[in-house]
């Protein structure tokens, strides 16, 4: 039994076995916190700093109001933390042992969900790109299917590598099965003829 | 001065507690394993709430007739 025996998704078929979830690689939301918390800092020193330039501010500011502001603040940036790590942990790439399932979130108000049966696989391509992406071995891998859709884009995940043979050997195994059933058709076929 | 304080407040309040609500609700509806959907929406509500109650104190706490009678931006007072 696959390890994502426990997880399931809107939509999940009846037989269908989760073998893979894949988000977005950790430096990835890392950069998004990197930039809050320096926010923060500068607002933090701020806090500190304004008191030594203006000496006389906190007889005209009443500590209540600072206090007020700074906790407001500290709100605002606990809300901003798990905005930030909704739009990460619910961006996710869902292998199944059917299909791939792409669920993006873009925002709280913005949710795309597409899919892709392996048997329309044609051709998977994984690229790492980059200083970081190289160090820490994430980046993007692209599926191509019918000439006149677009590319089935799984972006900044880690183990690229993994992940493009995982989808190859699903894709030329659900092959083989189709092959399999039409040969088996064909045959059942020849008999009643 | 002090109701003008409290209307604006409650337009702040209220995007607070909208935003937390759309953020439980994702937590809950869009979580792979219910498991994980219950700590996170749990942690998260948590610490809202403390700091959301701390501010409702803290803002009432502020004397708005002193504030507005004294805080005058002028180069006395270090401004």
């Amino acid at each position: 039994m696959s390890s994502f025996s426990r997880y399931h998704f809107q939509g999940q078929h009846e037989n269908e076995e989760v073998l893979r979830i894949i988000h977005r690689h950790w430096f990835n939301i890392s950069v998004h916190y990197a930039a809050g918390v320096l926010v923060t800092l500068v607002i933090l020193s701020g806090f500190i700093v304004m008191p030594t330039i203006f000496p006389d501010l906190l007889s005209v500011v009443h500590p209540s109001l600072f206090y007020f502001v700074f906790n407001t603040f500290v709100l605002f940036m606990w809300i901003y933390a798990f905005l930030v790590w909704i739009d990460y942990y619910f961006d996710v790439w869902i292998i199944t042992n059917e299909r791939i399932v792409n669920i993006e979130q873009k925002g709280l108000f913005a949710r795309q969900v597409s899919e892709l049966k392996f048997s329309r696989v044609q051709d998977v391509t994984s690229v790492v790109d980059g200083f970081f992406p190289t160090i820490l071995n994430f980046g993007d891998v692209y599926v191509q299917t019918a000439a006149e859709q677009e590319r089935f884009a799984f972006r900044q995940i880690p183990d690229p590598y993994a992940i493009k043979d995982m989808v190859m050997k699903l894709s030329q195994s659900s092959t083989d099965e189709d092959l399999r059933r039409l040969s088996e058709t064909l045959r059942i076929g020849k008999r009643v003829a | 001065m002090e109701l003008i304080a409290w209307i604006f407040y409650g337009i702040l309040a209220f995007t607070c507690i909208v935003s937390a609500g759309f953020i439980v609700f994702h937590i809950f509806r869009y979580s792979l394993r219910r498991s994980s959907g219950i700590v996170g929406a749990s942690l998260f509500m948590l610490v809202f709430s403390l700091l959301f109650l701390s501010n409702i104190l803290l803002f009432s706490n502020i004397p708005f007739e002193t504030l507005s009678s004294g805080f005058i931006l002028s180069p006395g007072n270090g401004f």
